[in-house]
């Protein structure tokens, strides 16, 4: 796949997503709380942990942005080997899930939430667009990314597609979790 | 009252778009427009001894002009710049205050606009005198939660006086 078409296919994914929460939004609360079982998360405890992470990786994204060289030519994009490991760990199955354990710093389990973490939520998620869309002008695989994970740095390609099939990972999470 | 002010005939709202570290006022120009951010993120900052400090933010459905030159015409000590791609809606300040001159009820939304600013700057004030930088953090979370969606940590390190590595020391405790 070239850049500019990874490019528009992560927009379009993250806009699905924004539309999709706001369809979730207007859920009415109790089932914005229900557990799917025990010790699962709710819907709005997924889009908490979405937060955590897309606040940091916005940061990320913006760093690299700027350091980013300006793209000369629109070339095929290829994961890193890192990377690849990476989203292919993080990618939805179709067969349930691959169990995950989430760092105890960004486990929202328990926290007093409200419909706020969907705005929150949006707005972070359309920050990530501006930045996809900024990305079309520079060279996403010359520039590096930081990651949530200390000591690695990925391409930037492989970091935007890494966040975003987290998002879509939590997304279908909680549309299981809210229906 | 923004949103009448966005549909008001007697306002021609211009288009302005701004690429990452582009200004929308530099240093000793004058203010003669008031904007509107529809999308983005923006920083107004100064030098001090060859220092940069950042002195506010503004991001989307926010209002932004360069304060105090906006009131007094005299050159801007700021300027702004754009953090990242933003798309702002200007007017000119002459048609703003001859829209705001029409009726009594758009003076009454404005100066119940002006009370907000002056409150912030206030808080503002407070947070600078404000010793402990975990202080002054927790002052601006409660103020404004939503700057660390739309801000990049380092700039608000900078807002805040601190360096980069404090913040994100503090932000992880």
């Amino acid at each position: 796949m070239k850049q500019s078409e990874l490019i528009q296919k992560l927009i379009d994914v993250s806009e699905k997503l924004n539309k999709e929460a706001k369809v979730v939004e207007q859920f009415p609360l109790e089932q914005l709380y229900h557990r799917p079982n025990e010790g699962a998360w709710n819907a709005l405890e997924c889009f908490e942990h979405l937060n955590i992470y897309i606040d940091i990786y916005n940061n990320f994204f913006d760093e690299a942005l700027a350091k980013a060289p300006i793209i000369m030519a629109d070339r095929e994009i290829k994961r890193g080997y890192w990377g690849n490991r990476f989203i292919n760990w993080m990618e939805p199955k179709e067969k349930g899930m691959t169990k995950m354990n989430t760092f105890k710093s960004k486990n929202p389990m328990g926290k007093k939430l409200g419909k706020d973490v969907i705005q929150h939520f949006i707005r972070a998620n359309s920050r990530t667009i501006d930045y996809l869309e900024e990305a079309k002008t520079m060279d996403i695989q010359k520039a590096k990314c930081q990651l949530a994970i200390p000591l690695l740095k990925l391409k930037l390609s492989d970091a935007l597609c890494f966040l975003i099939t987290h998002n879509q990972r939590h997304m279908i999470q909680i549309q299981k979790a809210a229906l | 009252m923004i949103e009448d002010l966005l549909h008001a005939p007697e306002l021609n709202w211009k288009t302005i778009q701004l690429k990452r570290g582009d200004f929308l006022i530099r240093e000793g120009e004058k203010e003669k427009h008031l904007g509107f951010v529809t999308k983005g993120a923006l920083r107004a900052f100064t030098y001090s001894e060859n220092e940069e400090f950042t002195i506010r933010f503004a991001y989307t459905n926010s209002l932004i002009a360069a304060i105090p030159a906006y009131f007094t015409n005299e050159p801007s000590e700021l300027s702004i710049q754009a953090i990242r791609q933003s798309t702002i809606l200007q007017t000119t300040k002459a048609e703003f205050e001859h829209y705001l001159s029409q009726n009594k009820e758009r003076l009454a939304a404005y100066n119940e606009m002006l009370k907000e600013l002056i409150s912030s700057f206030y808080e503002r004030e407070i947070d600078l005198l404000t010793q402990s930088p975990a202080e002054r953090l927790k002052r601006i979370r409660k103020r404004s939660p939503q700057v660390f969606q739309e801000i990049p940590y380092r700039y608000i390190a900078s807002y805040l006086r601190m360096s980069p590595e404090t913040l994100s020391r503090l932000l992880k405790s």
